[in-house]
């Protein structure tokens, strides 16, 4: 799908950037003209990622969920002389992120309204937001593993500016922590990232047929047996250039072009096979170079300590945009590369115990560590730790429902954990004070704010009906499927939450308001309430009717599995057993002789 | 009509959004909301009666009494969750693969029929009497929404065909129940009650949701119709084997013990009484905390396979049968002895689901839905007329002022005490008889003298519930002081027995009430004298008609209901029949004992009764001193029950407390010692890069100045003969081809020295 010679993938991830870009020639002290065109153009990236479900009349279809694999290709020469191309490229998952990114980038940019014209340097903030949803939107549509740590690393200066300049009062630590922290990780995934592409033409020239194999079954989707052939194309130039053929231009490569590939879906295509060439012990490595930077992101206990310090100080845009799309590059990350590309570590039983284990840990520990917090901000933030917790550990269940389940509370938590830092951000535009002792009494001050909050907290531990439930449901569920004493410490969580959660809610609405400053809140405007519309729309439809969202994830959940564990589908199917054994008994005429 | 039961939740549902949305916004007046909320109730149980006609006559006798379960797409089903393939990892056939898909759509069948009427009959007589009870409340519109989105998720519960399904009803019903416990959002009780129910019951959820997961473990589907099937393959696990199927019956239960409020989770239940009364009626005693007994007998395929969960059901739901009527003894608000009432009533049915009886149990469930219900309103219509005291020392003497409220309850008291023919009577007796007949285990005979001993301590309590409200001296005029002093007095009260919850003890519900602000009725006249407004001498009012007659509507539902019950000609019991399982193990123990028996135990069933009857009007009728004396004389066992049995302080106070300490700790801990690692890494990184920069500064910059230092010193030389000059350059030219010159020309020169040197 083409936009005047411009592939819509192109649209979707520079356009924010090219709004920024034309910010700079606003003149400064016009707030209002900023303000307003940051929040049209941010609308504007919004409605042109929406094609990509849709479709466009004459542009071509949206994304065929039947076909699965990578859609919306481009492909186009970056740095010959190391392999890089400028490939962009998404499956349903980067899908479903890619609208969470922009739909929560409308919001962020909208809820920064009031704040922003208090706190001031709009004009530089909206650059920031803006540069911030480019870096990210690349990241996610990155077919391409070097394009992807460039827009990985990219995304952090903006957000380090955010909380930087626009922040709390301990914004420089919190900011420089964040920083330094993230950056620690990709320096690690860097060499692994060096490494995989060192190795990669050696795996293929030693199993160039399996690899081959394992190509056309990634771009293949498993439920309708549909071959994604402009992807597989994509997978078989990188294999051609091994051996100095340029496939896709029909002649030899320049001897100075080098023969390896950062073709993600080419790195995935030898995942299974670099045990046989370089052993165990190297797959294990290149695994924990990759999972500690994603560990870092996403973050895993005991690396979660930055986030709390991040969230508090940061602008509510910024924590919005932090919860609801930063911390999914970990587990998008863990995702699209730790569990594909190296199946053998991610089985590998001490290394998926330790991985669960710190799961399960950050599930107890954080909704623990929520309880004790004694403000707003920091609940939640410790709250992320505890909801991310059960994302790996769906993850980890390496089985459809806990990937599905956990990908779907990536989305969940999205919504759900943004909505709650707006919702204490107007609270603290109005108070200045994020200490929950400061509240109490809201619900018969504010009622349409006690209301959208309520109904954010419900979604948020989990109730049925609203979005969360189907995510940890399924994670859960597929978490006991794998070994149900992991489903047991990962339910424990959601009791949890329900106490930290509700506890909250309690302290700040209930009971007769607690003072004279609290008496004379004002509710929620029209701005401030529209602006959950949104949210709240997402937060009922996942919860009611999750199947659209989930047939987009399905085909990748399906691959990832089917990477990890080849043999999980020819299991023989358990109707044809029970049809089996019925034979024999249903001429005993059984009271509930059900035919199934 | 079975193709329009997806209405029969709907319509609730509708009525929520209707009074939720616009019930703000449009100003609709009480008349309109009450209208809307009770008119799709209505309309609900119109459909419900409707659908078990149909099913009862055309459907059940063509298909083999097999439950009905809508089918056909978008209303009557959709697909819910749909979760990708899966492998079966539990039980006989662990490692096939399955499809988790789950279809939302209702099952018909004779159980949910049954609670399905249950729901909207009593939820309809409890909706109307709201109508009056709420009259005049802010929140009028919000109160039915919260209702009606009650009656869409149980209906929900019970009409699911799968556990998936039933689980969303599930935690729904808990939600609405939080959203009316917390009504009152402005006094700090009703929100802590609110919480607690909350957090309790998601304990209870924890082991049901790890049971659904269990049962998709082993089997490869949810499906009640298809588990039921699947179940039949494996074998029953007798006493003390521990099995795959008690695994899950024990997972099941649990979440059983939190929604139906058994030992160890029955706390939430009497605090919620701190939500509106109706609300009490319907949620806290009719319909929801019964939802534990119908899961139970929903999935007494899974339970009937495991003896020892089923010994484990029945002790649970003895004890707590026990343990709970003792606690009502001592109680003195009056909402707080009913909710005793409901747990202990609670237990017995899960006594009788134990001992292998689940249709007794469910019929228990049927008839307590009317008296409870009845006595819980008519509570509600003491509470109203004694403009919302609670406390049972504060009334006396009322069945003058209110004939009907009292008459009704009168009615609801027999059954309640189990008098023939009371609705009570019939159900509390089958129990009875199978928790004494039963062959399941040995040693249910303690079981059944135990509940025996509770029927009496009922009959007991209520008896003297009815008389403290309806007989002897008129306390409620007895001038205490009112305001705080009244509040001082009930404090005191409580903090000579009671040393904990002092303010929970006399908070109930009272709208709007601040401490400090006049409570009780005498208040209430005196609030008129103080503002001069002429009225006449507080006297208790009967409640309007449409409070009332709901009342009577359940009065004669809880004489008339017990028939359809009676032993050996029950056609309860038909008609629930072909939802019980009956593994064959069992069939070969099934024989029932002799009929004189059973009506000996009936007779004495009877006079226990009647002798708790009469104990209670000696007690707190006749002879008041009577209570006073014996509760000095059996102080530790007084204290015992007046203070809960010291489990609610211990959970509430303590577990709390411990809980707290551990976060905090844990707080400190990752402050410290995990972000204490990071930022030492930090400082770590900075000393070094001190130390960096010192040794930069002085040793790699110092060789880099040293370099300079020595070039400088060098150049020294050179600059002193860079002149500049030309002339000294050509004198330089000149030396050096001079130079070069003897050492080319003249190679010898050394060797002729050293010619010289040695002549």
């Amino acid at each position: 799908m083409k936009f005047f010679w411009i592939g819509i993938l192109s649209w979707v991830t520079w356009l924010p950037a090219v709004g920024a870009i034309i910010l700079l020639f606003f003149n400064k002290t016009r707030n209002d003209r900023i303000r307003w065109f940051a929040n049209l153009w941010i609308v504007v990236c919004f409605l042109i990622s929406v094609p990509l479900v849709t479709g466009f009349p004459g542009r071509g279809a949206g994304y065929d969920r039947s076909l699965g694999g990578l859609q919306f290709i481009e492909d186009y020469d970056w740095i010959p002389f190391i392999g890089a191309r400028y490939q962009l490229g998404i499956d349903g998952l980067s899908l479903v992120l890619v609208l969470l990114t922009t739909l929560l980038g409308v919001v962020s940019v909208v809820c920064s309204w009031a704040y922003i014209r208090e706190k001031g340097r709009e004009k530089e903030y909206y650059v920031m937001l803006l540069l911030l949803q480019s870096g990210m939107l690349g990241a996610f549509v990155s077919a391409d593993l070097f394009l992807f740590f460039v827009f990985w690393e990219v995304m952090l200066v903006p957000m380090y500016f955010l909380i930087g300049i626009w922040g709390g009062t301990n914004r420089l630590y919190s900011a420089i922590k964040f920083f330094l922290y993230t950056l620690v990780g990709s320096v690690v995934m860097l060499l692994a990232v060096l490494k995989l592409f060192f190795i990669f033409p050696a795996v293929v020239q030693a199993q160039r047929p399996v690899v081959e194999a394992t190509a056309r079954q990634l771009a293949t989707n498993t439920e309708t047996g549909r071959l994604n052939q402009p992807m597989y194309n994509l997978i078989d130039n990188a294999l051609a250039r091994v051996d100095g053929r340029d496939k896709a231009n029909n002649q030899l490569l320049p001897a100075a072009y080098s023969r390896s590939t950062f073709n993600i879906a080419a790195l995935t295509a030898i995942g299974p096979h670099i045990k046989a060439v370089y052993g165990l012990s190297l797959v294990i490595w290149l695994f924990i170079g990759f999972a500690l930077s994603f560990a870092i992101k996403v973050p895993m206990f005991p690396f979660h300590t930055w986030l709390p310090d991040a969230h508090y100080d940061a602008p509510t845009a910024g924590s919005v945009i932090l919860a609801g799309v930063l911390l999914k590059m970990g587990t998008y990350g863990f995702m699209r590369f730790s569990l594909p590309i190296f199946p053998d570590a991610a089985l590998h039983p001490q290394v998926r115990t330790v991985m669960v284990v710190l799961a399960i840990i950050g599930i107890i520990y954080g909704a623990l560590v929520a309880m004790a917090q004694k403000d707003v901000k920091k609940l939640i933030a410790y709250s992320s730790v505890s909801h991310l917790g059960l994302v790996m550990l769906g993850l980890f269940a390496l089985n459809p429902q806990g990937i599905n389940g956990a990908v779907l509370q990536m989305i969940n938590h999205g919504i759900s954990t943004g909505g709650l830092f707006m919702l204490a951000g107007i609270l603290y535009e109005r108070r200045h004070t994020y200490e929950i002792k400061e509240f109490g009494g809201l619900a018969s001050v504010m009622p349409v704010y006690a209301t959208i909050f309520l109904i954010i907290t419900l979604s948020s531990l989990g109730l049925p009906l609203m979005n969360n439930f189907p995510g940890e449901f399924l994670a859960l569920g597929g978490a006991f499927l794998a070994r149900p004493l992991w489903a047991v410490f990962g339910a424990i969580g959601v009791i949890l939450g329900a106490a930290y959660l509700l506890w909250l809610y309690q302290r700040v609405f209930f009971g007769p308001p607690a003072s004279e400053a609290n008496r004379q809140l004002a509710d929620l405007n029209r701005r401030e309430a529209w602006q959950f519309a949104p949210l709240i729309f997402l937060i009922f439809w996942i919860g009611i009717y999750p199947k659209p969202v989930l047939s987009y994830i399905q085909p990748q959940t399906n691959v990832v599995v089917a990477q990890v564990q080849p043999d999980f589908f020819k299991a023989p199917p358990l109707t044809e057993k029970v049809a089996e054994e019925q034979a024999p008994a249903a001429s005993e005429s059984t009271p509930a002789g059900e035919t199934r | 009509m079975l193709k329009l039961v997806w209405l029969i939740p709907v319509l609730p549902l509708l009525g929520f959004l209707i009074n939720f949305l616009l019930g703000r916004r449009l100003h609709l007046s009480e008349r309109a909301v009450s209208l809307i909320g009770c008119g799709v109730i209505l309309l609900s149980l119109v459909l419900t009666v409707a659908a078990f006609y149909e099913y009862a006559t055309s459907y059940a006798p063509a298909h083999d009494h097999q439950p009905f379960v809508t089918s056909g797409g978008f209303p009557q089903s959709f697909e819910f969750l749909p979760g990708g393939l899966a492998r079966t990892t539990l039980g006989q056939q662990a490692g096939h693969l399955a499809d988790f898909k789950v279809e939302w759509s209702y099952q018909i069948d004779q159980l949910s029929l049954v609670m399905m009427f249950i729901i909207t009959f009593v939820g309809l007589c409890i909706h109307i009497f709201a109508v009056g009870y709420m009259h005049g409340d802010r929140g009028f519109y919000r109160f039915f929404a919260y209702l009606n989105l009650f009656m869409f998720m149980m209906l929900v519960l019970v009409m699911a065909s799968n556990f998936v399904v039933m689980f969303v009803g599930w935690e729904g019903v808990g939600l609405c129940s939080y959203l009316l416990i917390g009504y009152y959002f402005d006094r700090k009780e009703a929100g802590d009650a609110a919480k607690k129910a909350f957090v309790v019951n998601r304990i209870g959820d924890f082991g049901f949701s790890l049971a659904i997961f269990g049962i998709f473990a082993a089997f490869g589907t949810l499906n009640f119709t298809e588990l039921r099937t699947a179940v039949t393959h494996y074998p029953v696990e007798q006493l003390w084997a521990w099995g795959l199927m008690s695994w899950l019956a024990l997972g099941l239960f649990v979440g059983a013990t939190g929604k139906s409020a058994q030992i160890p989770l029955y706390i939430w239940l009497p605090d919620a009484m701190a939500g509106p009364t109706p609300v009490s009626a319907l949620i806290h005693a009719a319909t929801m905390v019964t939802a534990g007994v119908f899961m139970v007998t929903r999935t007494n395929f899974i339970f009937q396979h495991s003896v020892t969960m089923m010994m484990v059901v029945a002790l649970v739901g003895c004890l707590t049968a026990f343990v709970a009527a003792t606690i009502g003894i001592t109680q003195t608000d009056i909402k707080k002895v009913l909710a005793y009432s409901t747990v202990s009533q609670l237990g017995f049915m899960f006594l009788g689901a134990g001992v292998g009886a689940f249709i007794a149990a469910i019929f228990h469930v049927f008839t307590h839905a009317f008296f409870k219900a009845l006595l819980f309103l008519g509570s509600g219509s003491v509470i109203h007329a004694m403009h919302h005291e609670q406390e049972m020392p504060r009334m006396g003497g009322l069945r003058k002022y209110l004939p009907t409220t009292y008459w009704t309850m009168m009615f609801g008291w027999l059954a309640i005490c189990g008098i023939v023919p009371f609705a009570g009577f019939f159900s509390k007796d089958e129990i009875l008889w199978n928790a004494f007949d039963t062959q399941l285990f040995s040693g249910a005979k303690i079981l059944w003298f135990v509940a025996l001993l509770t029927a009496g301590l009922t009959a007991f309590y209520m008896t003297r519930l009815m008389w403290l409200t309806f007989y002897g001296e008129e306390r409620f005029r007895r001038r205490h002081a009112g305001g705080e002093a009244d509040e001082a007095f009930a404090a005191a009260h409580d903090k000579g027995l009671q040393p904990h919850d002092a303010l929970a003890a006399s908070a109930g519900d009272r709208p709007h009430h601040q401490p400090g602000e006049h409570v009780g009725a005498h208040d209430a006249t005196d609030r008129l004298d103080a503002q001069g407004i002429p009225h006449l001498h507080f006297e208790p009012q009967e409640s309007p008609r449409v409070m009332t007659w709901p009342l009577i509507v359940l009065a004669v539902g809880s004489v008339v209901v017990g028939l359809v019950g009676i032993p050996h000609f029950s056609a309860f019991e038909q008609w629930l029949e072909p939802v019980i399982a009956r593994p064959e193990a069992q069939h070969a123990v099934a024989e029932h004992g002799s009929f004189t028996i059973e009506a000996a135990l009936m007779l004495l069933a009877l006079a226990v009764a009647v002798v708790g009857m009469y104990l209670g009007r000696e007690f707190y009728g006749k002879r008041p001193e009577l209570a006073r004396q014996w509760a000095a004389r059996l102080k530790p066992l007084y204290r015992l029950s007046f203070n809960k049995w010291y489990w609610d302080w211990l959970l509430d106070v303590k577990g709390v407390a411990a809980g707290k300490a551990v976060n905090n700790a844990l707080w400190r801990v990752d402050a410290v010692v995990v972000d204490g690692g990071v930022n030492g890494t930090g400082r770590l990184t900075r000393i070094s890069a001190r130390l960096s920069g010192w040794w930069d500064k002085w040793i790699v910059d110092g060789l880099v100045n040293a370099t300079g230092w020595i070039t400088r010193a060098g150049s020294v030389v050179f600059r002193t003969v860079q002149t500049g000059l030309w002339q000294n350059y050509a004198l330089l030219f000149v030396l050096g081809l001079f130079l070069v010159f003897i050492w080319y020309v003249y190679p010898s020169i050394p060797a002729a020295i050293k010619g010289m040197m040695g002549k």
